[in-house]
């Protein structure tokens, strides 16, 4: 593992904060998804290519989750977040990129269960009482979403503890070959975005034409 | 915008930004729906405290609908209370707004641009594209499309009101979507050619490859699971085998 | 049998039955069954707009739903059918016309008298008491929102309850 600047810890936890509520509380800009949530904080720590290249994996994870309405889901946002700070750290080590996504898969569920925490505690917040009142129902709507940041902060904060703990001592052990673990990276990124194409309502045609165009450029790029 | 000061119109686009500010497994978004709706209600009942409390409360009932098109319904709420239209009528045009709200944004935002965008990204970042341009590239894109629908959505409800069904039917979500949904699989398709390009020349990753992608279009939805899976079992067996040498 | 999803949803035409469930079930048919919004026309035009283009949708009344169910179960049309209360659930339901079929809850929101059951489910003794006389009716009861949770079974809702 290579070594960190301990302020970069309070640049990624204010992105934590931005990219929590980005998801649902405040402008929905989606700089809670994974492509840029993980790249920027790769960019804080200094390296925004190993940033975005997990930024790729967990993107593609997220391409099949649909937030309809009230059901439960993962909250890609704060995993992203730490997944893309902590990776460049140990970039060079081999299985670490599957280390790495594997554990921010587990903490967008735990990320999510806290956003399901977060809307009952909101009853008692934000919509119980004195709805009749706009000063108080001014503050405790916004001060529902402060505390939304706040959850960001948080989740970032102490999953960046664990993952980097997690890495120190389980990459020494990483006993697939580099190239094991280049096939089956490859693959599950491959099927994970061959997956979106359901999603996309199944538009076999088009979907056949940029696979063809892709193989065709690769091949005549060599 | 109709009928109403700019700085009205401002400060409720601004502050419907928030407009999920306060999601709760009761109201849903009401206290947010109600908070956006504030300079409207203040304007119309500047000096009447009782008739602002009474509306404010009316309007922090539950509600829910898609972020970017609650906008078609604040519009709409504004230029009905401003019309003093019967508050029971209000209440039942909302919720036979907020369904069909929520169906046109699931479907044009969530399950149509959101994941085409996301893939012009991921396509830029396997072809080598500077990481900014890619990222770049999927704000823009995408947040066309979000802050269009919310100024739009303020202008059409406040234009048309209770007609507003006639406005959003001839907007073309369908075709957008229909849009979206056809760059969208262009863009998977080129996506998979590039998830690894040594596929090309190597027969093995090529097979890996193949598999994978099959295996992704049958299960579509149900692709995370089973990839979750697979990755659990082998960071598990990458870990364990070095761990027993 | 082609009714592929029956439901209670106050929100009736929403994301959740045109994405989450239809990417599922494949429908072709809406049929909302809803006295009030039967004969209401401008509703009507507001819960239309969220059907998908290839989606047709027809409202009834209760009575003429009872009429209609018969039809619609042999459709060769794929039909979901939305309603919004358990009221009218039940009065659907009663000399069994939906004998053998399984309906799922999946959003019935905060009201007075209503008690939280799940976070998608509030149910009011009324609403409890319908429940239960629907699945004497032959209706398997169940709470679901999407395709993808697992179904909550009647007894756990009335128990979840008290």
């Amino acid at each position: 593992m290579t070594a960190f600047h301990p302020l970069d810890l309070l640049w990624l936890a204010l992105l934590g904060g931005w990219v929590a509520t980005d998801s649902s509380s405040f402008a929905q800009f989606m700089v809670s998804r994974p492509i840029v949530a993980a790249t920027l904080a790769g960019w804080i720590v200094g390296d925004p290519v190993a940033g975005a290249s997990i930024g790729v994996m967990l993107e593609a994870f997220n391409l099949n989750v649909l937030p309809v309405g009230a059901a439960r889901y993962p909250e890609a946002g704060p995993a992203a977040v730490v997944a893309g700070a902590v990776y460049p750290l140990a970039a060079g080590a081999p299985g670490a990129m599957l280390m790495v996504v594997a554990f921010a898969l587990a903490w967008e569920w735990v990320a999510g269960t806290t956003v399901h925490q977060l809307r009952h505690f909101n009853v008692r917040l934000a919509a119980a009482g004195a709805v009749n009142d706009a000063g108080r129902l001014q503050l405790r709507h916004l001060a529902a979403t402060g505390v939304d940041f706040l959850r960001g902060v948080i989740l970032v904060l102490t999953g960046w503890v664990i993952l980097y703990v997690v890495l120190v001592l389980l990459t020494p052990y990483w006993a697939l070959g580099e190239r094991m673990t280049g096939l089956l990276t490859g693959g599950l990124l491959a099927g994970l975005l061959a997956g979106s194409f359901r999603l996309l309502g199944g538009r076999a045609r088009w979907f056949a034409l940029g696979v063809a165009g892709g193989v065709t450029m690769l091949l005549v790029t060599g | 915008m109709t009928d109403f000061p700019a700085g009205t119109s401002w400060r409720v686009m601004l502050r419907s930004l928030f407009i999920q500010g306060s999601w709760n497994y009761e109201t849903l978004i009401g206290t947010g729906f109600a908070f956006s709706l504030l300079p409207v209600l203040r304007y119309l009942h500047a000096d009447d405290d009782p008739a602002l409390r009474e509306a404010l409360a009316r309007h922090a009932e539950i509600f829910n609908s898609h972020p970017y098109l609650a906008n078609v319904a604040v519009g709409a709420v504004a230029r009905l209370e401003a019309e003093r239209v019967d508050p029971l009528v209000i209440v039942r045009f909302k919720s036979a707004l907020r369904g069909s709200l929520g169906s046109l944004g699931d479907q044009l935002v969530w399950s149509a641009w959101r994941p085409a965008a996301a893939l012009l990204g991921i396509l830029l970042l396997l072809v080598g594209a500077v990481w900014w341009v890619a990222v770049g590239a999927f704000l823009l894109v995408y947040n066309a499309l979000n802050c269009g629908l919310r100024v739009w959505g303020w202008r059409i409800g406040t234009t048309a009101g209770m007609n507003v069904g006639r406005a959003i039917r001839e907007a073309p979500f369908q075709s957008l979507t229909l849009r979206a949904t056809e760059i969208g699989s262009l863009l998977a398709g080129a996506c998979v050619a590039f998830a690894t390009p040594a596929a090309v020349n190597d027969p093995w990753a090529a097979g890996v490859n193949g598999a994978a992608v099959a295996l992704g279009i049958w299960l579509g939805l149900r692709t995370r699971r089973a990839m979750a899976f697979a990755l659990g079992v082998v960071v598990v067996i990458g870990i364990v085998n070095g761990l027993s040498k | 049998m082609s009714i592929v999803l029956l439901r209670v949803d106050e929100r009736l035409i929403h994301g959740q039955v045109v994405v989450g469930w239809g990417e599922y079930t494949h429908m072709e048919q809406i049929a909302v069954v809803d006295d009030e919004i039967s004969a209401s026309p401008w509703e009507q035009e507001l819960y239309c707009l969220g059907v998908p283009a290839n989606v047709n949708a027809v409202f009834a009344t209760v009575e003429e739903a009872k009429q209609a169910v018969p039809g619609w179960r042999d459709d060769p049309l794929r039909v979901t059918v939305l309603l919004r209360d358990c009221q009218s659930l039940e009065r659907l339901a009663a000399d069994g016309t939906l004998e053998g079929l399984e309906v799922n809850l999946g959003g019935i929101h905060s009201a007075p008298g209503r008690e939280r059951v799940l976070p998608y489910l509030f149910l009011s003794e009324a609403d409890r008491t319908s429940l239960q006389r629907v699945a004497e009716a032959g209706v398997t009861v169940t709470a679901r929102d999407l395709p993808a949770s697992k179904p909550v079974p009647l007894s756990h809702l009335i128990a979840g309850c008290q």
